[in-house]
């Protein structure tokens, strides 16, 4: 198996981008330790700085997975069906953030870590389009067909993120989670913060898409060698190491 | 403050663990790979 300019791409990124996030992550600290507390939610608030951060790094990671699947389907070419499977468990990763931080917040503001709000829901499909993802490829591991579904599959599941993000208009006055930002509706203050947390996050999004996609090249390159020469750790008990 | 803290300290820990993670399922393939060829 011949590496892919993705497989280069995820080894040469690593060091570089994990310094640049250890750097980026001290900045992004103290950025949110001197910001401004609300008028009204007061320092809760601030887990403003990392919840919408999650949010755009998981589409991301699904847009890539619905990205990856295309081109796999398109060009049949292997490496592009690994940067959807990694970008499908990296996106569920910061989906499950998401899912975590936001009833913390909830519990502070509303009084309740959960509500059946639209948007709420929507993010939990969300994440269950895309575990679901993770299962199958997980049960279907070296098949070719079951990657072409799941190539599919995730093209499709890709339009659960518009819903997720309009949810509130499309939903009118049936939601209580806050609308989403618009120019303007930050504080004084709070805008530096909240680009900074956006940057920090997705860099540690790509960060981790770089590691996850580098061990699929590994996993691929075992696979393909000949069995005297394979070097994964669970071979002889006849599985994918997890 | 507590939820703050939970928060953020929730969103470093699992980014940190899945890393771990990674890291060390890249060493085990990397270094039974150089054992073998």
């Amino acid at each position: 198996m011949q590496a892919g300019v993705l497989d280069r791409a995820a080894a040469n990124l690593r060091t570089p981008s994990l310094w640049a996030l250890l750097a980026l992550s001290g900045l992004y600290a103290v950025a949110v330790l001197t910001a401004p507390e609300d008028a009204v939610q007061g320092v809760i608030q601030k887990i403003l700085y990392v919840h919408p951060a999650c949010a755009f790094a998981a589409y991301l990671g699904f847009g890539l997975t619905a990205l990856g699947g295309a081109l796999y389907l398109w060009r049949d070419d292997e490496q592009y069906d690994r940067l959807a499977l990694a970008s499908a468990e990296v996106g569920v990763v910061f989906c499950t953030l998401v899912i975590l931080t936001g009833p913390i917040w909830a519990r502070g503001t509303w009084g309740r870590w959960w509500s059946w709000d639209p948007r709420l829901t929507v993010t939990l499909l969300l994440w269950f389009v895309y575990l679901a993802y993770l299962l199958l490829r997980s049960f279907t591991e070296g098949s070719t067909r079951a990657a072409r579904f799941a190539a599919v599959y995730g093209i499709a599941g890709v339009l659960a993120i518009p819903l997720n993000y309009f949810a509130i208009d499309l939903f009118g006055g049936r939601a209580i989670h806050p609308e989403n930002l618009g120019r303007g509706s930050l504080g004084a203050g709070m805008g530096f913060p909240f680009a900074l947390g956006m940057v920090t996050v997705l860099l540690a999004f790509f960060h981790l898409l770089a590691r996850r996609l580098e061990l699929e090249g590994l996993r691929a390159h075992d696979a393909f060698a000949e069995p005297a020469l394979r070097s994964g750790p669970a071979r002889a008990e006849g599985s994918w190491p997890t | 403050m507590a939820y703050v803290i939970a928060a953020y300290g929730l969103v470093v820990t699992t980014l940190t663990l899945y890393a771990w993670l990674l890291e060390r399922e890249r060493r085990r393939y990397t270094s039974g790979r150089s054992h073998s060829e």
